[in-house]
């Protein structure tokens, strides 16, 4: 077997590749959902580099498995060693600068699209003169081991975001671990946190953001996909054109549950289905009768997994919430006044 | 230089090639166990012989009448219920008895409350077995509840329900001690001394966590999982208020059985022979049965609003009144929650822990901030803290607790008072920092 080394390092290299192409069409495998037009961006720039990188571990492995054939037998003699040669040391360092310059400059206005949107007109790194007012303003607080988000029930003038995260109205409708948006929106998230660092992850709509004690960091995109729609009939949430489950997590170890402080996205179709939802979750919020139990729902669950699966996760887990229009205080709506608003002189 | 090649080193190579290969296949399995492994934890219950320990740890019995200057360090809430006892409080230790009734309490408990995998509401010769179903409490439900638990309760709240599991030593305010029996945030009348919760109000703080204290919102869990778990925490909590009951009692010196009878089964009538635990449990257990599905009954209605939107700025500035006024027609709340509940004293709560009026400016509404909590929680009260229930007298209650409610929810919020209101509370800036600076107690 003087061919074995050979052989071991193709399969390897083949058994590899075929799982790299078998992630490609199995979805749970490959890239979540590109739910928001920063995703598209994004993807593109790993399909480029991935793309690049592969050109380069397919070609240097196949030098490396026709070599380990050709001089696999002692009968092909002893190695003839280069000694140094000009053009190809220059051409082994220009080559691979040349291809990191490219990345370099593929990647700066994704960068830019995703890091600096909304910047006013007179910031030096490329502030996007076209880039417009946020549509939805959300104060997004990470605690220890949830995450709570405050939803402006009036509208805020632009000028008047600042003081709104730092002061919030009595009105305003606060929700754990629930994020509700509309496709698009453009979404601006405020992050806060009250004790230790966080980092608001959600892979769908590739943001991620460390959450730091003492700062409000903004965040910026736009949903481009829908999961959810509210039905004002039910008073619920239903499917919506992509039944899928994006789900927040948070990426900064953050104590002893940072592995289950988790949260939902909900992308509404419209600003119509959004608007009825928060009117829904609104009343909810203020709501000053004590209501019905309601007793168990009819839905079957299992005991210790969350309902994540792919078919109807969205609903059924806002459902928990909002299962019925009498079941007013199931509290999808108390989630509590973040401290630092007004605890923070 | 040695040609590698050559036959006199090939028995090297050989044996390099031979070893490499099997390092290099033995290496497959380790790289394919995690795509074989599975979770299946979350399906787990707890080990089939685990049984419920038997309580050692302190007992509070009455808490120190002075007041606290020191909060209990990171992880040694035990320490400071021991040191109750150094401040006039009184500690009964149940590792100091070892009595026979203590086993035999054990086994009544095991009896009648089963174990961790197997949790049960009665034995089944009580009879018990409608009561317990119509609460939500059949064996069936419960064992879904204690899987969940496990799961999602266990590393703060505990095995027993003790607030002292893994986690929970380490966070503050400590997380509830199920074993009293006793909850913070009812909905539920306060008639003939009734202080249960029912069971909305435990799925609600599931929901929604407990903001300003370490209870995360567990609502992406489904509801019947939220449900199973609140029928667990019921169980736990009567299991424990039993076990706590009786350990009071009997622990103290020349105590006697009948005493239990006397005091929280006034209405028996008992003879002499049947002064026993044996008979004391299931009465007493049907007795806390009884009281849970009359809270379930009882939840209180908030009066209708009777304002407009327009009405809002009066009625805040009556209910600051209300609130900070000592007259005889106000409520004064300002003695305890002090400045506005800015420089509010510290001091014990049932469980032996410290704790203080809440910080009305702070926005933080442990028990939810719905207008019907804030009517709850002022109503009837949070009687293990010692917030008294309010009680409005000279007419008009109906618009007067609502005076008070719009008054609370607005407080924290400078920009929405009216201009009297903002500068009592606030000072003249309006964004003024607290008036006084709240002393806090140092760690031990």
């Amino acid at each position: 077997m003087h061919r074995f080394w050979s052989l071991l390092f193709a399969t390897v290299n083949l058994a590899c590749l075929g799982l790299v192409v078998a992630a490609y069409f199995t979805t749970d495998w490959w890239l979540p959902d590109a739910a928001s037009t920063q995703a598209v961006q994004i993807d593109w720039l790993f399909y480029f580099i991935g793309g690049l990188c592969a050109f380069f571990y397919v070609a240097t492995q196949l030098i490396l498995v026709v070599a380990l054939w050709r001089f696999s037998s002692n009968r092909a003699g002893l190695a003839n060693p280069v000694h140094g040669s000009h053009v190809v040391e220059i051409l082994w360092t220009v080559g691979p600068l040349a291809g990191l310059v490219v990345i370099t400059a593929v990647s700066f206005p994704v960068w830019k699209s995703t890091k600096y949107q909304g910047l006013p007109a007179s910031f030096p790194i490329g502030s996007d003169a076209k880039a417009s007012d946020p549509d939805q303003v959300i104060l997004v607080t990470a605690r220890q081991w949830d995450w709570h988000f405050r939803y402006p029930v009036a509208t805020i003038a632009v000028n008047e975001i600042r003081h709104w995260s730092e002061d919030g109205n009595p009105t305003d409708i606060v929700l754990a671990d629930e994020l509700h948006v509309w496709k698009g929106a453009q979404v601006q998230l405020l992050l806060k946190t009250t004790d230790v660092i966080h980092s608001f992850f959600v892979p769908a709509l590739r943001v991620k953001q460390d959450t730091l004690p003492g700062k409000t960091i903004p965040v910026r995109f736009e949903p481009r996909l829908s999961n959810v729609r509210f039905d004002p009939q039910k008073g619920t949430l239903v499917p919506g054109e992509q039944p899928k489950t994006w789900e927040l997590v948070c990426a900064e170890l953050c104590g002893g549950n940072h592995y289950r402080m988790r949260g939902k996205v909900f992308v509404h179709p419209d600003k119509a289905s959004f608007l009825a939802w928060l009117e829904n979750a609104r009343q909810k919020s203020r709501a000053r009768a004590a209501t019905e139990t309601t007793g168990n729902s009819s839905r079957s669950a299992m005991p210790g997994r969350p309902a994540i699966a792919v078919a109807d996760a969205a609903p059924q887990s806002a459902r928990g919430r909002t299962s019925d229009p009498v079941e007013n205080e199931s509290g999808s709506s108390i989630g509590n006044q973040t401290a630092e608003d007004s605890a923070n002189p | 230089m040695p040609n590698p090649l050559a036959s006199r080193n090939r028995q090297k190579t050989g044996s390099v090639r031979k070893w490499g290969s099997w390092a290099l296949v033995s290496f497959v399995p380790f790289v394919l166990l995690p795509f074989l492994s599975t979770s299946c934890a979350d399906r787990e219950g707890y080990p089939e012989d685990l049984d419920y320990p038997a309580r050692t740890d302190l007992i509070v019995d009455e808490t120190p009448k002075l007041s606290p200057n020191n909060l209990s360090a990171p992880g040694a809430f035990e320490k400071s219920i021991a040191d109750l006892a150094l401040v006039g409080g009184k500690i009964l230790d149940p590792a100091a008895n070892q009595d026979p009734w203590r086993a035999e309490l054990n086994e009544l408990l095991k009896e009648h409350f089963g174990t961790p995998a197997f949790p049960r509401v009665g034995a089944s010769k009580d009879g018990l077995e409608s009561a317990a179903n119509a609460l939500n409490l059949d064996p069936k439900t419960l064992e879904l509840g204690s899987m969940a638990y496990r799961r999602h309760c266990l590393q703060c709240h505990g095995l027993a329900g003790d607030g002292r599991g893994a986690s929970g030593i380490w966070v503050h305010p400590a997380p509830r001690d199920f074993r009293q029996g006793k909850f913070k945030f009812l909905s539920t009348s306060t008639a003939r001394n009734l202080n249960r919760p029912s069971r909305d109000d435990l799925v609600r703080t599931f929901k929604v966590g407990v903001h300003g204290t370490s209870m995360p919102a567990f609502g992406l869990l489904a509801e019947e999982e939220l449900q199973a778990i609140a029928s667990y925490v019921i169980h736990l909590s009567i299991r424990g208020e039993m076990e706590f009951t009786i350990l009071r009692t009997l622990l103290k010196p020349k105590s006697q059985i009948v005493f239990l009878f006397e005091n929280f089964l006034p209405d028996e009538e008992v003879s002499k022979d049947q002064e026993k635990l044996s008979v004391f449990v299931p009465k007493y257990l049907k007795e806390i049965l009884s009281q849970y599905a009359l809270a379930e009954k009882s939840i209180l209605q908030a009066p209708e609003y009777p304002y407009k939107d327009e009405d809002l700025p009066e009625s805040i500035k009556r209910g600051h009144r209300l609130f900070s006024s000592q007259a005889p027609d106000a409520l004064g709340c300002v003695s305890c929650h002090v400045d506005y509940g800015r420089s509010s004293p510290w001091q014990y709560d049932e469980w032996g822990s410290v704790s203080r009026p809440s910080n009305l400016t702070s926005g933080i509404f442990k028990g939810g901030r719905r207008p019907i909590d804030l009517y709850w929680r002022m109503k009837r009260g949070i009687p293990p803290s010692k917030m008294p229930a309010v009680t409005i007298t000279g007419g008009d209650e109906d618009k007067k607790i609502w005076d008070l409610i719009n008054f609370i929810e607005n407080a924290p919020y400078p920009a929405k008072l009216p201009p009297e209101v903002r500068e009592a509370i606030y000072g003249k800036s309006g964004r003024l920092a607290p008036a006084a600076s709240s002393e806090k107690p140092k760690h031990q």
